[in-house]
C-alpha cells in the first residue's frame, strides 16, 4: 500500500487541477464577447453532452463496437426519452434494458 | 443571502424542490460513488482515501483512473496530469456558463462556488434548466450541485464501509443510469433540427478521433467542430 504521504498528495494535486480548470474560466467577465462566440456558445451544451455520452456506446478500445449491452441499452433509452420526456421512466427504461441485456449477451 | 433578506418579495425555490429536480442525479452519484468507495477500499487503499477524494475531487472519471493508477504503482506526476487531462472537459463547460449565468450577476464568491460543483451532469441538467428560460436563482444552481456533491461523498464513504461485505454488489452495474440520464439530457438539448446536426457533427468528430485514438483533447475537438457547425447552421437560415 502507498504511504499516507503520498496519498494525502495525490488527492490535494488532483483538487487543485480538477478545481482550477471549473472555476478560472467562470471568473472572467463575458460582457463585451463578441456575438458569434454567443451564437457558438449556444451549441456547446448540446455538442459536449452528445460527444461525450454517445461516442463511449459506440466505440470502444479504439474500435466500432456496438455489440455490447451498453449500446443496445441506449436504443430504448433515447426513444423513451423522446417519446415520454419522462427523465425518470428513460433512466428506468434505460436501466432495466442494461441489465437484462447484460445478462443474455 | 443578503439579496433574499433585502428583497423579500423574491421567490426562492424551496430546498424539496431543488432537491426534486437534483433527484435523479442524486440517485446515480450514489451508486456510482458507492461503487467507487467499495474497490478502492478493495484494492488495499485506507477507508479515508475514497471519502477525501470524493469531498475535494468530486470528479468520476478521474477518480476511477486515479485508483487504478494508484494500484499500478504509477508517479504522482502520472496521476496528476491524467487527472487534469480528464477533467479540461468542464472548461468548456465553465466558459458556458460564465456567459449564461452573466444575467444572475453571481459574485466572486458565488462564482467560485458553483465551479466547485460543476461536473458532466450538473451541467447538463442547468443548462437545459436556463435553456427553457425558466427562472433561475443562484441558490438553486448552487443548492442542486450541493446535494448532487453530499450524496457523491456519502455514496463513497458507505461503500467503503461496506466494502468487505458488499463487493459483490459490483455486479449489478446500476451505474447505467448515469449513462440513461445523459442520453435523456442529450434529447432535451436537441430541440432544433440545428442543434441535431450539431450534435451528431460532434459524435462523428469524436467517433472520428477515438477510433484514431483515445486522447482528452479529442471532446475538445468534437465541441468545436460541433459548435462550429451550429454557428454556420445558424448563418445559413
Amino acid at each position: 500500500m502507498p504511504d499516507q504521504t503520498f496519498l494525502i498528495l495525490v488527492v490535494a494535486l488532483m483538487m487543485a487541477v480538477t478545481f482550477l480548470p471549473r472555476a478560472l474560466p467562470l471568473q472572467v467577465n463575458t460582457e463585451n464577447w463578441p456575438p458569434f462566440v454567443a451564437r457558438a456558445l449556444e451549441y456547446l451544451p448540446v455538442a459536449i453532452v452528445a460527444a461525450i455520452s454517445l461516442t463511449p456506446l459506440l466505440i470502444k478500445d479504439q474500435q466500432i463496437q456496438l455489440d455490447r449491452p451498453e449500446f443496445y441499452a441506449a436504443i430504448p433509452t433515447l426513444l423513451c426519452a423522446y417519446f415520454s420526456r419522462n427523465l425518470f421512466l428513460s433512466v428506468a427504461v434505460g436501466t432495466a434494458a442494461y441489465i437484462a441485456l447484460g445478462s443474455f449477451l | 443571502m443578503s439579496k433574499t433578506s433585502s428583497q423579500p418579495l423574491v421567490v426562492e425555490p424551496q430546498a424539496s424542490r431543488t432537491f426534486a429536480e437534483a433527484s435523479p442525479v442524486v440517485a446515480g452519484y450514489f451508486t456510482v460513488s458507492f461503487v467507487f468507495g467499495l474497490m478502492a477500499v478493495n484494492a488495499g487503499l485506507p477507508l479515508w482515501l475514497p471519502v477525501a477524494m470524493c469531498l475535494f475531487v468530486y470528479a468520476g472519471a478521474s477518480q476511477f483512473a486515479a485508483l487504478a493508477l494508484i494500484s499500478s504503482g504509477a508517479s504522482l506526476t502520472t496521476i496528476v496530469l491524467t487527472t487534469f487531462l480528464i477533467n479540461a472537459r468542464h472548461m468548456l463547460m465553465s466558459v458556458y456558463m460564465a456567459k449564461a449565468l452573466r444575467a444572475l450577476g453571481l459574485s466572486r464568491f458565488e462564482r467560485w462556488c458553483y465551479a466547485a460543483g460543476l461536473t458532466d451532469e450538473s451541467f447538463a441538467f442547468h443548462s437545459v434548466k436556463l435553456g427553457t428560460g425558466a427562472p433561475v436563482s443562484v441558490r438553486y444552481l448552487i443548492g442542486f450541485n450541493l446535494f448532487c456533491h453530499t450524496s457523491w461523498v456519502l455514496g463513497g464513504l458507505l461503500g467503503a464501509v461496506c466494502a468487505q461485505y458488499a463487493a459483490h454488489l459490483i455486479k449489478y452495474q446500476l451505474d447505467y443510469a448515469l449513462t440513461a440520464m445523459m442520453l435523456y439530457v442529450l434529447v432535451s438539448l436537441c430541440n432544433t433540427r440545428n442543434k441535431l446536426i450539431a450534435a451528431l457533427a460532434a459524435v462523428v468528430c469524436m467517433g472520428g478521433l477515438s477510433l484514431l485514438g483515445s486522447s482528452p483533447f479529442n471532446v475538445f475537438i468534437a465541441t468545436f467542430v460541433g459548435c462550429g457547425v451550429g454557428v454556420c447552421l445558424t448563418k445559413r437560415s
